[in-house]
């Protein structure tokens, strides 16, 4: 029996080719593919080319189930970088890739959980916008504890 | 080069859901929460707090002030709590502020807990009669008594599936009460319990009928 394959575009207008069989792991692709055949290029307008290529890797792993656990993580684990998790986390979320999506989003767990508060804004590149009567408002309610 | 994108405008389920409700609670209390408004409105949504777990540790903390912290999680979850492990910590006091307030408490785990005093006898009871709904209870290396907590657990926890006692005294008298007062239990795990080495043979192989998932 020959193997279809799918193809997948990325945000970027990339093309991307993928064995059918290995593609329909994701939920949202299995879905397309039982509803139109999915002869034509699937479209997928938030994720980047990047990310795309990553999801792909995952997609075509061969490996064993009883050592797929085990590959999950150390996939996530070699992309230690917040930002690539995070964009391969809403990709999982996407394409509802379940494994994917939660050993992306313990890894970030893991990661910030030592970081101080002005590492957490870093390496996520989000700014402190909460206003003098907000930062009260926080101080009040833990009043006990400081 | 392309903008980077603003990672704020991440759906709460994976920003709140998947990743900042895996931080310790004192982290998400103490820290996380001040990081930006949006994470501030994803750490007060109840849903945030629906499971509680503080069993392991509480660094830097004295007791007092950690139990305080998790009574205002507890306060945060407005009655969404379904699952919440306690340690060393946890204390009578806390314990009855938790059962009060969370009749949707499923799961139910008391690790190490020396503050609970074993006048739970009459706590036990309110537990499982605040809380309809638990499923799954856990006691471990407390100060109990099988029998008298068994039976208590048997007269008001008629739904759970899976208990935990360890580390208790006590013999099969308690462990009958359980048989009959707990029908859907599936699993039985009473490891390290004294007396109950010497269960009779034929009442420990009705256990293991009984019981899909019996540990002695």
């Amino acid at each position: 029996m020959s193997k279809k394959t799918l193809t997948l575009m990325s945000k970027d207008k990339q093309l991307f080719n993928i064995e059918e069989h290995l593609a329909v792991q994701s939920v949202t692709i299995r879905n397309m593919v039982k509803e139109d055949g999915a002869s034509s290029v699937i479209p997928l307008p938030r994720v980047d080319s990047e990310t795309l290529a990553l999801v792909i890797e995952y997609l075509n792993r061969q490996q064993a189930p009883e050592e797929d656990e085990d590959y999950v993580k150390k996939f996530v684990d070699e992309r230690g970088e917040i930002p690539t998790l995070l964009e391969l986390a809403q990709a999982a979320l996407d394409l509802d890739i379940k494994k994917l999506m939660d050993a992306a989003c313990m890894k970030v767990a893991d990661l910030i959980k030592d970081f101080t508060l002005e590492e957490v804004r870093e390496a996520l590149r989000i700014e402190n916008d909460r206003t003098p009567e907000e930062e009260k408002a926080i101080r009040d309610e833990f009043q006990w504890a400081f | 080069m392309e903008e980077k994108r603003d990672w704020l405008q991440m759906p709460d389920e994976i920003m709140g859901g998947m990743i900042l409700q895996r931080l310790d609670v004192d982290d998400i209390l103490m820290s996380v929460e001040k990081v930006c408004r949006n994470w501030r409105r994803i750490c007060k949504d109840p849903a945030m707090w629906k499971i509680i777990d503080s069993d392991h540790k509480f660094d830097g903390w004295c007791g007092g002030e950690y139990e305080d912290l998790i009574k205002h999680a507890v306060d945060r979850s407005c009655g969404e709590l379904i699952d919440i492990s306690l340690g060393i910590y946890g204390s009578d006091h806390l314990l009855d502020h938790i059962t009060r307030c969370s009749s949707k408490l499923n799961r139910l785990c008391l690790i190490g807990c020396y503050a609970v005093t074993s006048s739970g006898l009459k706590d036990i009871k309110v537990i499982g009669r605040n809380c309809p709904q638990l499923k799954s209870f856990k006691m471990e290396t407390m100060v109990m008594d099988v029998d008298i907590h068994a039976h208590a657990i048997a007269n008001s926890m008629p739904g759970l599936r899976h208990l935990k006692l360890a580390g208790a005294i006590g013999g099969d008298d308690g462990v009958q009460a359980i048989l009959n007062g707990c029908p859907h239990l599936e699993s039985l795990d009473l490891c390290r319990c004294f007396y109950l080495d010497d269960l009779e043979k034929d009442f420990e192989k009705l256990c293991r009928e009984r019981i899909k998932d019996f540990n002695l």
